[in-house]
């Protein structure tokens, strides 16, 4: 369905501004003797407006929040790599920065990454079977354990405390001054035998976390549960 | 659909019916393996944490959860940009003997160890509401020896309370 004389590629990139000069001259050229080429370029104009407006409107689904992370996470990026280096670096980023191609090069990189970002955003991840929500105090017949669990905890105490603390606050100061031990090789990914929400509701989460799947139970007590999936 | 008598007289060969009883002499080998496994460990070290999760702030993990930071990343969490850690306790369980670890937070968490081997550690956790007055949630759980388990949800000055588990089991 291309013209003889030109590839689909180059009318492609004749569209998105990238022929040089003389080529594009050429193609405008072939535009205005051929009405067939002509209505060609038409229709990549149109396949070019229909998938902008669907990734738009796929765009609007994610919340802003997550646009947020998002620069975040290339300003962070950007302040790692600057922050290093030697003043000659910095000088001569800065002059980078200052060139009039440097702006919209880094827009289009930062385009490029939100775009990945709304690709995974979107997909659809592997769900557990566990990645369930849980009515107020019904556990699903798959989580509910039958015999081996208390009966539900007395109030005042989460069931099976008893009087017998050994709980010891850390040693060496306020909570902020307290490390993270230990960076091992062991596994997040926890079985849920049981799990009974008592009064509230809640739902099991399992999300990547550096030693694999790690699980999470979110409690919804009285008020909705601020998650990016309640927004 | 209809079940036809060739279904229904259906025979299986011989083979198969060999290959059965190993494997059933084989789930019951691994059944009653299971409790001396389980017995192994009478103990566990654990560390907890309570993390004040807020919308205020610039986003960045305090080296302090740098071991949460890939979770705290994650979508879960991203209507939250401000992670404090409030508190953390060391606490040992033994074995089928209940612990309540109480947090400033006014919630109390107790922890229950149920078994466990070298490898995996079997845990019961109940977290209770601020005034201690009612269980939040009560779970049992298996997990690697050192993993990190997440309990989170509960509200507190503005924002949500986290709370990670790591046990790590203590033999002899």
């Amino acid at each position: 369905m291309s013209h003889p004389s030109f590839e689909p590629e180059t009318l492609s990139a004749y569209h998105d501004g990238e022929l040089p000069p003389e080529d594009a001259a050429r193609v405008e050229a072939a535009l205005r003797a051929d009405p067939k080429l002509a209505r060609e370029t038409e229709a990549i104009d149109e396949l070019g407006t229909a998938l902008r407006a669907v990734l738009e409107a796929d765009a609007n689904d994610v919340p802003d929040a997550r646009f947020e992370q998002i620069w975040d996470a290339i300003e962070r990026e950007i302040d790692a790599q600057v922050a290093p280096e030697s003043t000659g670096l910095v000088a001569r980023l800065r002059a980078w920065w200052g060139g009039a191609w440097a702006r919209p090069a880094l827009a289009v990189a930062g385009v490029s990454v939100a775009s990945l970002a709304l690709f995974f955003a979107l997909r659809d991840p592997p769900r557990d079977a566990q990645d369930t929500q849980v009515a107020a105090g019904r556990p699903t017949p798959a989580q509910a354990e039958p015999s081996p669990e208390p009966p539900p905890a007395k109030a005042g105490v989460p069931s099976g405390d008893v009087a017998q603390p050994v709980a010891a606050p850390t040693p060496g100061g306020p909570p902020a001054l307290a490390a993270a031990t230990v960076e091992d090789d062991a596994s997040n990914e926890a079985e849920v035998e049981f799990i009974e929400f008592q009064g509230s509701s809640g739902r099991i989460e399992r999300i990547e976390g550096r030693r694999g799947t790690t699980t999470v139970i979110w409690v919804r007590e009285d008020e909705p549960v601020d998650t990016e999936r309640d927004l | 659909m209809k079940r036809t008598s060739r279904t229904k007289h259906f025979e299986p060969p011989r083979w198969t019916r060999r290959s059965s009883l190993v494997g059933l002499a084989a789930v019951l080998a691994v059944v009653a393996a299971r409790p001396a496994m389980a017995a192994d460990v009478q103990k566990a070290k654990c560390d907890l944490h309570a993390v004040h999760l807020t919308k205020q702030g610039d986003g960045s993990i305090p080296p302090e959860l740098s071991f949460l930071e890939r979770e705290l990343r994650d979508d879960q969490f991203a209507a939250y940009k401000g992670f404090r850690l409030l508190e953390r306790k060391d606490v040992v369980i033994a074995a089928k003997t209940p612990t309540k670890a109480a947090f400033r937070t006014g919630h109390n968490l107790g922890l229950t160890l149920l078994g466990g081997d070298a490898k995996r550690l079997r845990i019961r956790a109940a977290l209770s509401n601020r005034s201690g007055d009612r269980t939040l949630v009560q779970t049992t759980y298996a997990i690697d020896d050192g993993g990190v388990f997440l309990l989170g949800g509960p509200s507190y000055n503005g924002g949500k309370l986290l709370f990670a588990i790591r046990c790590r089991g203590q033999r002899g």
